[in-house]
């Protein structure tokens, strides 16, 4: 590829730059901004007076919670819809209808799965306002994300080694639980950690299944409501007259930066398994 | 066929299992209101006042807000969009493309509520000042603000679209003498112009389901905008502030499962289209 460029094309270049650097700059400002409220005592000790004292040690441990919960839930009936779609499905309309289906919910809006997750879980099932309803709204949102995941970590795995364990006898199902599924085992990992980390900023759908702005005690079991991250950063942001505006800035950047580092150790592990593979 | 790959199956019909339930769900929590509202006065009157007597139930203002913000964000964001994913697909050296195209993953994953608090905070003065309003919380900033929180998916996605055009299209229009740019411009980019505009209808349902971002920095006037400077807000960020005070099964309850019904079939219709460019792509190359 040649180095000099047209015109148009350094117009183009240089709207790429408009585009990615004002997300970037905002995030290493956040980061900036929160170092001058981030100290021990604000990671583990309990809020105080609505937030503006205290640390915020329960919203933390409550999205570990969740991501725990929502792993959970989504990982055998995402990575199982993977290997079903990867390696089951008959090329015919109904798989079709499934891919769409797929799309479609990949695209429904955080809050509709707040309101879905409300009606079956919080109230028909009865698991009323709790980290459960939560996580397994929050498995419905990610659903879609480990599926695709999953799938395009089997479709890379190359037909020889289909070939070569069913020519040795195996049945179909042997040759993806043996053969198939370890190979891939890197890139659905990836992709769930890529969801989970989704999951994690998600503010929507737990506000209307289970998570709390204060409570004295950190949860006892899934069925307590729980306090998060995002939540909290919500409500010490819009509805906390008096609030230190460090304290704001520090929780954003502590929810970043939680984000961020999973994000960045899914990808670096992505790559890292590309370098290993040796097809 | 061994129990595991039951299990499997099983699986993959969850989700369209889950697809439905979904529908069928909020459908039943709304029927009530449906019920009895019978008319199309829910999506064409302006009233939304829930603990008056009598209570009245309208959405447009919220539906009018959805569109207006959602047009801003894709004015100003699918220009962009899209000529980034052509820088990245056919200018930048490999090296490069990689990187910046990492970086376009990191933003993907700054959460809404995070962008709201920017918008809060910084955004919204802004326009404030440069549009000389009394307050910056209107739906022109969340539209500032989404246009910048759909643009990972439209680069990757309409990117994928342009690298996915054979080489011989260029190859052949290099070998009649044109330039890299026209190459870009007359060939790739019409070639591929289905996936992009499966990238933008994604893009738009994004900004559509958009929550946070939109309850935070939009303002949250009731009623219908008389203009994009106005606060307003959208029908997530209505469910959003609304739906935990409502009490379970009052009129207000489900009537804000109905404006999750309605919000369902937007988003659902716009992504429909956009799978139906997808995969009927698909099926149309294999061929």
């Amino acid at each position: 590829m040649k180095t000099s460029y047209s015109l148009q094309e350094y117009l183009c270049l240089s709207l790429l730059a408009l585009a990615i650097v004002p997300p970037l700059a905002a995030v290493i400002y956040i980061f900036v901004r929160a170092a001058g409220g981030i100290s021990v005592q604000f990671l583990t000790t309990m809020p105080q007076q609505r937030g503006i004292s205290g640390g915020i040690l329960p919203a933390i441990m409550g999205t570990i919670w969740l991501m725990v919960g929502t792993a959970m839930a989504v990982l055998p009936i995402g990575v199982g819809a993977g290997i079903y779609l990867a390696e089951f499905a008959p090329n015919n309309r109904f798989t079709r209808l499934l891919e769409m289906a797929l799309i479609n919910l990949s695209g429904v809006p955080s809050v509709v799965f707040g309101l879905f997750g409300y009606a079956l879980f919080v109230v028909i099932l009865g698991f009323g306002s709790s980290l459960l309803s939560a996580s397994l709204t929050l498995a419905a949102l990610t659903l879609p994300l480990v599926v695709t995941a999953t799938r395009q970590a089997l479709n890379v795995v190359p037909r020889s080694f289909r070939d070569a364990s069913l020519a040795l006898g195996a049945t179909k199902w042997q040759s993806v639980s043996t053969v198939i599924l370890p190979c891939a085992k890197g890139g659905i990992l990836t992709g769930t950690l890529l969801g989970l980390s989704r999951a994690a900023g998600e503010t929507a759908p737990i506000l209307i299944t289970g998570v709390a702005f204060y409570l004295p005690s950190l949860p006892r079991s899934f069925l307590s409501r729980f306090m998060a991250l995002p939540y909290h950063l919500f409500i010490t942001a819009t509805q906390v007259p008096g609030m230190p505006q460090e304290r704001v800035w520090a929780t954003a950047g502590v929810l970043l930066f939680l984000i961020l580092t999973m994000q960045v150790g899914a990808t670096f592990w992505r790559e890292k398994e590309r370098m290993l593979k040796k097809w | 066929m061994p129990t595991q790959q039951k299990l499997v199956i099983a699986a993959g019909y969850t989700v369209l299992i889950l697809t439905v339930a979904i529908f069928v769900f909020l459908a039943h929590q709304s029927w009530p209101f449906f019920a009895e509202h019978a008319d199309l006065s829910f999506v064409t009157g302006d009233r939304w006042l829930p603990v008056s007597f009598p209570p009245s139930f309208q959405i447009k203002g919220f539906l009018v807000s959805t569109l207006l913000i959602t047009g801003v964000a894709v004015l100003l964001g699918c220009p962009l969009g899209v000529i980034s994913a052509i820088s990245l697909a056919e200018l930048l050296p490999r090296q490069v493309g990689l990187v910046v195209r990492s970086l376009f993953e990191i933003t993907a994953g700054i959460p809404s509520v995070v962008f709201g608090f920017l918008g809060l905070r910084i955004v919204a003065p802004y326009v404030a000042r440069v549009f000389g309003l009394q307050t910056g919380l209107t739906g022109f900033s969340a539209g500032v603000v989404l246009s910048v929180m759909i643009l990972p998916t439209l680069v990757s996605l309409a990117e994928e679209a342009l690298r996915a055009v054979p080489r011989e299209y260029a190859q052949a229009s290099y070998a009649l003498g044109a330039t890299r740019w026209q190459t870009i411009w007359r060939v790739i980019v019409p070639s591929a112009r289905g996936g992009i505009a499966a990238a933008i209808l994604l893009a738009i349902g994004r900004a559509i389901g958009e929550t946070m971002t939109v309850l935070m920095v939009a303002g949250g006037r009731l009623t219908t905008p008389g203009s994009i400077f106005d606060p307003m807000r959208t029908l997530t960020a209505l469910i959003a502030s609304e739906v935990k005070n409502a009490a379970r099964n009052s009129a207000q309850y489900h009537a804000l499962f109905a404006a999750g019904l309605v919000l369902f079939v937007i988003t659902f219709a716009v992504n429909a289209l956009a799978a139906a460019v997808i995969v009927g792509g698909k099926g149309r190359r294999s061929s």
